[in-house]
């Protein structure tokens, strides 16, 4: 069991999120970098979905009020087990009364804290996601805050700690770049904008404004000029869209986006782009790379095999 | 190795000096020598073997003297370290194994290159055991 010592109400219980309720009206929710949240469970020997706290501001501190095992993936800032620090995306063991720190990072905009056999909260709807708007799921349906103890699936379950992974970053994005570029599919209403505006969408950065949460990313740029005014019905949109406005700046829509939405559809996320983007801080610049069906399941197929693969590594390691 | 002719003379000097006992720890080899009849205690405030000692790499892969998505300054010669502080990495495939140092000591020779691949055993650090005045009960532990 854990007790939050220091946090912001914007942290949050999440898994990989409600799939097939849109229907009803209900949001995926789900962690907004759903490869982290993955691998951080593979280092514990977690199935990869289960639940973990996503933390999307730092300091955040939590108190083990017994011995166990974690991990924290998804960022590369210091992380320290009372003082000594631990390397990023690693796994290790705490003992009662131990406190661990989360620190901010240079890259990424969030981290994972998780438990061995996940965080224990009930399931709703098939997921344990908070659902922040309709206030259900993850624990007691809010954030988390002070004084709040969460507790592990398999609290008392021995493993090989004291390891790590690479980050994915290593691998998938580019470190040295200032603006990560982010591949997308042209959507529905693509061919309703101006041809200037189209190469516009391209060639433009597009800053990431502080207007920027788990619901979606409100961009900053040269604004997307429609061809005639649009006036749509609202229809079924899923996170990773990226919608236009009257006002021309886009807005993709990110992990708590609500089902339907009626604003006109310029363009895709694709699926294996999300995580990064899902990592991206307010303020930060990023590119739209425009790729086509084909190149965008490539992409997925290429982020599974190497989930399938580090899941392969770790486990010869445990069997070692 | 160590020369028995070696061994023979520092068995004279111990008679010589009157110490009990020692242990030398070498790169590939390990001596203890003891002297019968001898007050143990003699050894009380003598300073701690110093030879320097080295950490091994315990599994094969890629040597990272500091995390790859930290930038933060590798570990350089005369840095003091403490027991268990982590001294670099190994990244095997995606996976990263921490490089912890046994004791505590000061680095002399850094004997791999960042990003260099090693094999297991390799040697990539030599360390030079903290000078440190040991109490008589340590000493006994030490050496037994």
């Amino acid at each position: 069991m854990i007790e939050i010592e220091k946090t912001t109400a914007l942290t949050s219980v999440q898994d990989l999120g409600r799939s097939g309720c849109l229907n009803y009206g209900v949001g995926r929710a789900g962690a907004m970098d759903p490869l982290a949240l993955q691998l951080g469970n593979l280092l514990l020997g977690n199935a990869p979905g289960a639940a973990a706290v996503e933390i999307p501001l730092f300091p955040f501190r939590v108190r083990f009020l017994e011995d166990c095992a974690f991990a924290v993936s998804g960022n590369d800032g210091d992380i320290l087990l009372d003082d000594e620090v631990l390397p990023p995306w690693w796994v290790a063991q705490a003992r009662a009364g131990q406190t661990l720190t989360v620190n901010a990072s240079r890259y990424s905009a969030r981290a994972y804290l998780h438990l061995p056999g996940g965080v224990d909260v009930p399931e709703v709807l098939g997921s344990r996601s908070t659902q922040l708007r309709g206030a259900f799921g993850g624990f007691e349906g809010r954030g988390l805050q002070k004084g709040d103890r969460l507790r592990a699936a398999e609290p008392a379950r021995a493993m090989k700690t004291d390891v790590g992974i690479a980050s994915p970053w290593l691998r998938f994005a580019d470190l040295s770049s200032q603006v990560q570029p982010v591949r997308v599919l042209p959507a529905g209403e693509h061919l309703a904008y101006t041809a200037d505006s189209r190469a516009r969408f391209w060639q433009q950065d597009w800053k990431i404004t502080p207007q920027s949460n788990r619901y979606g990313y409100r961009l900053e740029g040269e604004p997307l000029v429609a061809r005639q005014t649009m006036e749509m019905r609202s229809h079924g949109i899923v996170p990773g869209v990226i919608q236009v406005p009257h006002n021309g700046q886009p807005i993709i829509q990110m992990s708590d986006a609500q089902p339907s939405g009626g604003y006109p559809k310029f363009a895709t996320v694709i699926e294996a782009d999300l995580w990064l983007l899902g990592q991206i801080p307010p303020g930060r610049r990023i590119r739209f790379i425009e790729c086509n069906f084909e190149q965008a399941r490539e992409a997925w197929l290429a982020q599974q095999a190497y989930l399938q693969q580090v899941d392969k590594q770790i486990k010869q390691l445990r069997q070692a | 190795m160590i020369a028995i002719n070696d061994i023979r003379q520092i068995a004279r000097q111990m008679q010589n000096s009157g110490l009990g006992k020692i242990e030398i720890n070498g790169k590939d080899f390990s001596l203890r020598l003891r002297c019968e009849g001898k007050d143990f205690s003699d050894i009380q405030n003598q300073p701690r073997s110093q030879t320097p000692f080295t950490v091994k790499a315990a599994v094969k892969g890629r040597f990272w003297a500091s995390h790859p998505m930290q930038e933060k300054s590798a570990l350089a010669r005369g840095a003091q370290v403490k027991a268990g502080d982590c001294l670099g990495f190994l990244q095997t495939g995606d996976l990263m194994t921490p490089i912890r140092s046994p004791q505590e000591g000061e680095i002399r020779v850094l004997n791999v290159a960042n990003g260099e691949q090693v094999g297991r055993g390799r040697v990539l650090f030599t360390l030079q055991p903290a000078a440190q005045t040991v109490r008589h009960e340590e000493a006994e532990h030490a050496l037994y």
